[in-house]
């Protein structure tokens, strides 16, 4: 128990130290998760549509998406 | 010549106008972009006020450090190796102001030389190690001081 | 040549080989870091147990400067060779380097305020950081800016480019100029002058940073292909509806 207290008061700063470590996990986390969660809802979004159209002509959309 | 071409050296000369640009801006900004001056530029250029709040930067001079008795001042003067200002201040210092440690003063140069500080902050140097380390590099004598005291 | 690349099929399927790859050394080599920079590493000499901050400080600042330089050099292969995948790749970019960018200054200000004795001042050094952060969001505002979204990406290109110019003002920024931040430690002409004790876990952090970006940018990238089909396929079936 001594031990863990003496390792979270590291040497004096520690309230420095871990804010600041800790800020790092929120925005690094954050922005995974951030990430990760767009790329969900707009693949729910494509595979919606694609549900929704009349004609699956994928390779063909493909191709004329990445040269707009 | 193909378009490609083009762009590609129009970008290639844009850039290099804008880096000379920059250069030539950044070289006319020099005193604005300094954060402090060091004991030789107070003392040599007479230009600098003396009714204006200024920054001085160097190693805090082995030797010179006076703690705070009565009046909670500390004492102290501040050398770039070639000249001396002495510094008086009334406050907190950070924790890493040391003898032979770089330090940045904010305040004002008195008419008798003296500089009135308002705050000190540590500058420290780019080296890191374990406090073992620096002990033996101490004690065989390969301790290198800063050179300069940028 | 250079179009097959374009390929969205071509790129998921590398995106998907390249993924592991990143995104498991990233995840482990960052908790091995995090372990040295904790519990594994000596204190300074002089400043104690903040250098410990050095070990997400500094990786976050490699990743600020490299985010940009990979963002310029993107913008500029997309504006010359109008290669489709590199607009993209600069859009991906922009917010993971402005958040390494953040956190370089926040980390930065919870060392400096126990250290220095200040949160922040405006030397040379901290002052081009601020501003590469406010180029990283100039960039993404200015991508959304118009209407066209073409319009708004050669325009944020054409900043990106232009901003380039503040990496090297960044990096020579402690040897140029009087600042209260010291000259740098890692990268520089007669090597490092830190411990290998924290050299070691400095350099397992920043690659571990690095990889974290590749992968990320790999997601990002493919959430943005998908986004743009998405809406180039609501296009396609407004028209038709219209036309029926």
């Amino acid at each position: 128990m001594q031990m863990i207290s003496d390792f979270l008061a590291i040497g004096g700063y520690s309230g420095f130290i871990w804010t600041a470590y800790g800020a790092v996990a929120v925005v690094l986390v954050g922005l995974l998760i951030v990430s990760l969660r767009k790329l969900r809802t707009t693949s729910a979004e494509v595979a919606a549509l694609e549900a929704n159209s009349p004609r699956r002509r994928r390779n063909n959309t493909d191709n004329k998406d990445a040269t707009s | 010549m193909t378009r490609k071409r083009r762009r590609l050296n129009f970008i290639i000369l844009g850039l290099l106008t804008l880096g000379v640009a920059a250069a030539l801006v950044l070289t006319a900004l020099e005193d604005k972009i300094v954060f402090f001056y060091s004991p030789t530029d107070i003392v040599t250029k007479k230009q600098i006020p003396t009714n204006q709040q200024v920054r001085v930067g160097g190693l805090v001079k082995e030797g010179t450090w006076k703690k705070p008795t009565n009046d909670l001042t500390h004492r102290f003067t501040v050398t770039d190796l070639r000249h001396n200002i002495p510094i008086s201040y009334k406050g907190i210092i950070p924790d890493i102001f040391r003898e032979g440690q770089g330090v940045v003063v904010l305040g004002k140069l008195q008419a008798d030389g003296n500089f009135q500080a308002d705050e000190v902050l540590a500058k420290h140097d780019e080296k890191y190690m374990p406090p073992e380390v620096a002990e033996a590099l101490k004690k065989s004598g390969k301790w290198k001081q800063t050179e300069d005291a940028k | 040549m250079i179009q097959q690349y374009a390929n969205p099929a071509r790129f998921n399927r590398l995106a998907a080989t390249l993924m592991p790859w990143f995104a498991w050394p990233a995840g482990v080599l960052i908790a091995v870091g995090l372990y040295f920079a904790l519990f594994n590493s000596p204190p300074d000499y002089q400043q104690g147990d903040t250098v410990r901050i050095m070990y997400v400080h500094v990786p976050s600042a490699w990743m600020a400067l490299f985010v940009y330089t990979s963002m310029a050099i993107s913008s500029a292969v997309g504006l010359i060779w109008k290669h489709p995948l590199a607009h993209l790749s600069a859009q991906a970019a922009a917010p993971i380097g402005a958040c390494f960018t953040f956190v370089c200054l926040l980390t930065g200000s919870l060392w400096g305020k126990p250290m220095w004795g200040t949160w922040w001042v405006w030397d040379a050094r901290l002052t081009s950081v601020l501003i590469l952060f406010f180029l990283y969001l100039g960039f993404m505002a200015l991508q959304n800016a118009f209407d066209d979204p073409a319009r708004g990406e050669r325009s944020a290109a054409i900043l990106a480019i232009i901003g380039f110019i503040n990496v090297p003002i960044i990096k020579f920024s402690v040897d140029w100029w009087n600042t209260l931040h010291q000259p740098a430690s890692v990268v520089k002409i007669s090597g490092p002058a830190i411990h290998s004790s924290m050299l070691i876990p400095l350099f397992v952090m920043g690659v571990g940073f690095t990889l974290y970006f590749c992968a990320l940018l790999l997601l990002r990238m493919k959430t943005l292909m998908l986004a743009r089909r998405a809406r180039g396929m609501s296009m396609a079936q407004l028209h038709q509806q219209a036309s029926e």
